[in-house]
C-alpha cells in the first residue's frame, strides 16, 4: 500500500506535465492563427499546478506528520494568458484592421521552447522515481527466496 | 533461545526498510511538485533515532516508577518505536514561484535512499540464507 502511494504521486506528476506538454504543443500550433471560434486571435494558454495531499491514502498508514509530507501534483486550471495580442502590419492579410494591422497571438515561441524542454525534464525524473518504487517493490518480494 | 537465533539484526533491517520506504515516497512527492508554485522540499529523518535505539546505552537511565497505575518504563528501547521525522528542507534558489524543490538535489537522495534500501535488502537475504543454512545442516 505504502509503495503504491508513492507510485500514485508520481503517476500524478506524469499526468499533470503531459497536460502542461499538451498545452504546449497547442501554443506552439497555434502561434500564427488569427482566428478562433469565440472570435479574436489565439491566446496563448498556460496550466497552473497546485500539490493535492494525500491524507485519505494515508489513513493508518503513516503517522499525522509524515502524511503531510507526501503531496500528488494535479492540473488545477488552464488559464488564458493574460497579456495583449501582438500586432504587425500586413496590409494584405484578410484580418488586418483599417490601419493594416494584424493582431496575432501572444505566442512567444522561444518561450515555449524553454517550457517545453523544462516539462520533458520534470517528466523524466519522474520517470526515474517510478522505476525506483519499482526495483523496491520488487527487491522487497525477492526476500527470502534464496 | 530461539530468540537469539531471530536476533535484533532482523529487527534493525526490517525497522530500516520501512522507513527507507516513507523517505522514499515523500521524496518521489518533492519531484511531483518539482513545478508547483509555492511547494516547499520535505524529507525524513530517521538516521539518528534508529542509530540510539540500535545502540542503547549499557546503563539503564534511572527512572523508577512512583505509582503503580504508571505506565512503566521499558528498557532498552524498542526499535519498532523508531519513527522519522519530518523535516522541510528549503533551498537557497527559490525562484519567482517559490518552489524551493532542487531537482539534482531530490534525485541524488532518491537514487541513494534506493542504493540503500536495495543494500538491506541484501543483508536481510543473507541473514534468511544463514538461519537456513543453520537448520538444513543439522540434519
Amino acid at each position: 500500500m505504502d509503495m503504491m502511494a508513492g507510485l500514485q504521486v508520481s503517476f500524478s506528476a506524469l499526468n499533470a506535465q503531459r497536460t502542461r506538454m499538451n498545452v504546449i504543443a497547442s501554443n506552439l500550433a497555434n502561434a500564427q492563427s488569427t482566428r478562433t471560434p469565440e472570435g479574436g486571435p489565439y491566446k496563448r494558454q498556460e496550466v497552473i499546478f497546485a500539490a493535492q495531499s494525500q491524507r485519505s491514502l494515508f489513513e493508518g498508514m503513516l503517522n499525522a506528520q509524515l502524511q503531510d509530507g507526501v503531496n500528488a501534483v494535479h492540473v488545477l486550471d488552464i488559464v488564458n494568458d493574460a497579456n495583449g495580442t501582438r500586432l504587425e502590419y500586413e496590409p494584405d492579410h484578410p484580418d488586418a484592421n483599417a490601419q493594416g494591422y494584424v493582431a496575432y497571438p501572444n505566442v512567444n515561441v522561444m518561450r515555449e521552447m524553454v517550457d517545453l524542454i523544462s516539462a520533458t525534464r520534470a517528466y523524466e525524473a519522474n520517470v526515474t522515481a517510478i522505476n525506483s518504487s519499482k526495483d523496491m517493490a520488487l527487491r522487497a518480494l525477492q526476500i527470502g527466496r534464496v | 533461545m530461539i530468540r537469539d537465533l531471530f536476533s535484533s539484526t532482523l529487527d534493525v533491517l526490517h525497522k530500516t526498510l520501512d522507513l527507507r520506504q516513507q523517505r522514499h515516497t515523500v521524496l518521489a512527492s518533492n519531484i511531483a511538485n518539482a513545478e508547483t508554485p509555492g511547494f516547499i522540499a520535505k524529507d525524513v529523518r530517521f538516521e539518528e533515532a534508529l542509530r540510539a535505539a540500535a545502540t542503547p546505552p549499557p546503563q539503564p537511565p534511572p527512572l523508577t516508577q512512583t505509582h503503580p497505575e504508571h505506565l512503566p518504563h521499558i528498557y532498552p528501547p524498542s526499535i519498532h518505536n523508531v519513527q522519522g521525522t519530518l523535516v522541510a528542507t528549503p533551498s537557497d534558489d527559490v525562484g519567482h514561484d517559490l518552489n524551493s524543490v532542487s531537482i539534482d538535489r531530490e534525485m541524488a537522495k532518491l537514487t541513494t535512499n534506493t542504493l540503500h534500501y536495495n543494500g538491506s535488502v541484501e543483508i536481510l537475504s543473507r541473514a534468511f540464507d544463514q538461519l537456513k543454512r543453520t537448520v538444513s545442516e543439522t540434519q
